[in-house]
């Protein structure tokens, strides 16, 4: 490695960390009630409360469907048509759990355009000052 | 010269397809767009030897034709636009001092993340995939470094003059009669 490479690493190495510290950890108040926000392609669906356990199955005009397993205070996405299976194994998104998560609040669905947030009522659960 | 040059894209286009398949067969990493890219190896020898507009032209048609046929084609516009900036930053870099292409491999692999997650953000609307790349970006770092490594090995012991230059010259010698 020449020294140039060493500068390109350090640069990357600095950037990957103030955005880890950076990152959003956690819903402050953790009694709040959380929500399940449905999006496709930017657009939000729906906003369905966590309280009870039920299956929803999402449908778009093209024939992709995702089916998406809620329980109280969380969820996650049971099955898919798509190719790759990435939102399955995204596994389960909890309040308590974002700050382990690599997506944090999120499981996204990337072939069908599909976005599942956790979020709060105001969906202020991510903001991008710390 | 002209066909010795297209010859040997199609061959680098051809490696790279086959290591793309390659990949395709090694188990899925549980966190997305975690990758190998072993691919983008290949992308950095063409780049030092057939130069930027052949490297543009062989990532493309090498993304387009490895999300056919193997990928999703949903998923085409995510490796072009990875592809993209990662290449143009490559482009920019490679020829500079005190850069080899370890440095050239890095940067490649760090920006591939940054352009697929910057156009998923877009797509999307989720501007928090932003943190994303806090763990994106130093392990496409370290993709990177492999690959560079790869192709830094691969250009010593197989020097283009012996493939291209001299083969070049003997073409353009014949065409003179």
């Amino acid at each position: 490695m020449k020294r140039r490479d060493i500068i390109i690493l350090a640069i990357v190495l600095v950037a990957s960390l103030t955005l880890y510290l950076l990152r959003p950890k956690a819903i402050e108040d953790s009694a709040a009630a959380v929500y399940l926000r449905i999006s496709i392609a930017g657009q939000t669906q729906e906003l369905i409360p966590l309280t009870e356990e039920r299956a929803i199955r999402i449908e778009q005009e093209n024939g992709d469907y995702n089916i998406i397993q809620i329980f109280k205070g969380g969820f996650r996405m049971l099955e898919s048509n798509c190719r790759n299976q990435d939102c399955i194994r995204q596994g389960d998104v909890t309040a308590d759990n974002i700050g382990g998560r690599a997506l944090a609040n999120e499981i996204i669905c990337l072939p069908h355009q599909l976005v599942l947030s956790l979020v709060t009522e105001d969906e202020t659960v991510l903001e991008l000052d710390p | 010269m002209k066909t010795r040059r297209l010859a040997f894209a199609a061959v680098l286009i051809s490696v790279m397809m086959v290591l793309g398949y390659l990949e395709s067969l090694l188990p899925v990493s549980p966190i997305p767009g975690i990758k190998l890219g072993l691919a983008n190896g290949i992308l950095i020898i063409s780049l030092y030897w057939l130069g930027v507009p052949a490297s543009f032209q062989i990532m493309l048609i090498k993304n387009v034709l490895l999300g056919l046929l193997l990928g999703n084609p949903m998923l085409i516009p995510y490796s072009v636009s990875g592809g993209i900036l990662s290449l143009a930053l490559m482009s920019i870099l490679y020829r500079r001092q005190g850069i080899s292409p370890i440095g050239v491999g890095i940067a490649g692999g760090v920006t591939h993340n940054i352009g697929q997650v910057l156009l998923a953000m877009i797509i999307l609307g989720t501007p928090s995939l932003l943190f994303y790349l806090a763990i994106l970006m130093p392990s496409g770092a370290v993709m990177g470094f492999i690959t560079g490594t790869i192709a830094k090995v691969l250009m010593r012991h197989f020097p283009p003059h012996k493939y291209l230059k001299q083969q070049i010259n003997i073409q353009t010698e014949e065409t003179i009669p």
